[in-house]
């Protein structure tokens, strides 16, 4: 799996303010790729940089295989960008903004047509696509400016805040798009987004950036691994008795235990060896399990356990 | 260069359905070319007699053989003091409108980053801009100086039975002063529009390009400046200078960097 979107030591001033400082990332072909941070935290110069709207004051990057100082062009060529605000002509229609794009970047005069109705189809705008985009919803206009994005098929696509202004379903059909360009046409997908659900639900690995540096990187999972050393499960019975919590914590594996009518939590690590001990106790005190499940850590406690450290 | 011609050519079509920047089309033509002439030669010719015009001093003195009366007075004044400085304006007015709206109005608007992202160069980027706004400011003012000539010429018929106007001086003037003009207006709009965002207020802060031809407009009414030949020469050449360190200055502060600064 080649490496698309290579960054080292990448950092960008602006005066005093240092906006994106020693960045070190990659990001791998075929992967979605979540870059979350508070306001301001630098995602948006980082972007910039690496779609070469920025020169970096330091550090170096490629993306597609292209240096980002000396390969501005194939740079921006290669890449889609869907910016925070779409930026529509909106004295235009849609299909007269796909076709103006679609010019700039070279596409084949007899292609053109195609492409742009391809992808007028795609984001459900067809019907509408002789209509001034001033008269569009928000929805509408995010759709267009993801189309918009993708209008040169770009080997990698970077999505500011993508699902910000649509409606479930319209999400819904994003997302399956964006899992689509990335699994079955192994596009790379840089996603910079506050809604950390949707970075759980979509993103391979993630960055977290704050104040300009990267405080934390990987699969969630492992994040999850390194953060907590417990995981937390949830024992639901017909009935909890004292007898029941006294069993469990006098198996001393667990860190805590906290018990309500018909449901046990308990922290434990190493649930693989742990859980079977916990649940044999539970059934000599005379528990009847219903079940036992993992509460997962979401993306959004991993996110604010690691910004809160980090500041 | 032909990305140059496809943004030149978005730009030109998205103008056209802005009511505002339209307008500033049709006002030039119609004050300028139309309605400034018409006041100053044919009105004064369908009410002989009223009153005695008054000329400003040393205006006599300047005045060639074949004025005799006070209506070919008149209209010689029209046409060589007054029309030749306000069709100067044209080139000079028209194009902050439109340059305000193409580059502030792309901050403005927010359309700028998407298109700072594609494969464009920032020249080609520059020049679709600069064709954008002066394409339609060089027609305006070619329409403007077209409606002014016929009324002029058309009432200098009338009035001397031969054609006064335009003579060589204001020909150079359309020919070669309006299009250097029309570019310093814009150079002048591109480094405007890169400290203000505001196409409005970028538009207001251009109208200061006119008031040099004001101060024209007047030194010729009291006689103090002429125009002639060699005057028009040598605005025709201030204007060149002015447009080269103009333009290099604009070329130089058009970067992807300094654009997205300001959003």
């Amino acid at each position: 799996m080649s490496v698309m979107v290579d960054t080292r030591d990448l950092t960008k001033t602006f005066g005093t303010l240092v906006a994106v400082d020693n960045v070190d990332m990659n990001v791998k072909r075929g992967e979605i790729f979540g870059f979350l941070g508070p306001n301001g935290a630098g995602k948006t110069t980082t972007v910039r940089l690496l779609c070469c709207l920025l020169s970096p004051t330091s550090g170096s990057a490629t993306v597609a295989g292209y240096d980002i100082r000396n390969q501005q062009e194939e740079v921006r060529k290669s890449v889609g960008l869907l910016p925070e605000v779409h930026g529509h002509y909106e004295r235009m229609s849609a299909n007269e903004n796909l076709r103006y794009y679609a010019q700039l970047y070279d596409i084949p005069q007899p292609d053109v047509s195609s492409r742009v109705r391809e992808l007028l189809e795609t984001m459900g705008l067809y019907e509408r696509r002789n209509d001034k985009v001033g008269t569009f919803s928000k929805g509408m206009k995010q759709r267009l400016a993801i189309a918009r994005a993708l209008i040169h098929d770009p080997l990698v696509l970077f999505l500011d805040e993508p699902t910000s202004a649509l409606d479930p379903e319209a999400q819904k059909k994003i997302h399956d798009d964006i899992l689509t360009l990335s699994k079955r046409r192994e596009r790379t997908i840089f996603i910079c987004t506050h809604n950390l659900a949707e970075a759980d639900m979509l993103c391979d690995r993630i960055a977290i950036i704050n104040h300009g540096k990267m405080v934390a990187s990987g699969a969630a999972e492992r994040l999850r691994t390194q953060l907590w050393s417990q995981r937390t499960f949830e024992l639901t019975l017909t009935k909890v008795s004292s007898r029941i919590v006294e069993a469990i914590e006098s198996t001393g594996l667990c860190e805590m235990v906290k018990a309500e009518e018909k449901k046990v939590t308990f922290n434990v690590s190493d649930p693989e060896r742990n859980n079977p001990v916990i649940v044999k106790a539970v059934m000599e005190a005379g528990g009847h399990i219903v079940s036992l499940s993992e509460i997962r850590r979401t993306l959004k406690e991993i996110y604010l356990k690691i910004i809160g450290e980090k500041t | 260069m032909k990305k140059a011609w496809v943004i030149c050519r978005k730009e030109i079509r998205e103008i056209f359905r802005s009511k505002y920047i339209l307008s500033t089309f049709f006002l030039p033509i119609v004050i300028f070319g139309i309605v400034m002439p018409m006041l100053l030669t044919v009105l004064p010719g369908a009410f002989p007699g009223r009153g005695k015009a008054n000329f400003p001093p040393g205006f006599e003195k300047i005045l060639p053989d074949y004025c005799q009366t006070d209506r070919q007075r008149l209209v010689y004044f029209a046409a060589f003091f007054f029309t030749g400085p306000l069709l100067l304006m044209v080139p000079l007015m028209t194009p902050t409108f439109i340059a305000a709206d193409s580059f502030s109005g792309e901050n403005e608007r927010k359309t700028i980053e998407p298109l700072l992202a594609t494969p464009t160069s920032d020249l080609e980027l520059f020049l679709g801009k600069v064709l954008t706004a002066f394409i339609p400011s060089i027609i305006v003012s070619f329409l403007t100086f077209l409606t002014a000539t016929i009324i002029l010429g058309v009432t200098s018929i009338q009035v001397f039975g031969w054609i006064i106007f335009p003579d060589l001086t204001y020909l150079l003037m359309m020919v070669v002063t309006a299009p250097l003009a029309t570019i310093l207006s814009i150079g002048f709009m591109v480094l405007v529009s890169a400290r203000i965002a505001n196409v409005r207020d970028a538009a207001q802060f251009g109208g200061i390009l006119v008031l040099p031809v004001v101060l024209l407009l007047f030194g010729q009414i009291f006689t103090v400046f002429m125009i002639n030949v060699f005057s028009v020469l040598a605005i025709t050449v201030v204007f060149a200078l002015v447009d080269v360190l103009l333009i290099r200055a604009a070329s130089s502060s058009f970067g992807r960097e300094n654009i997205l600064m300001k959003l």
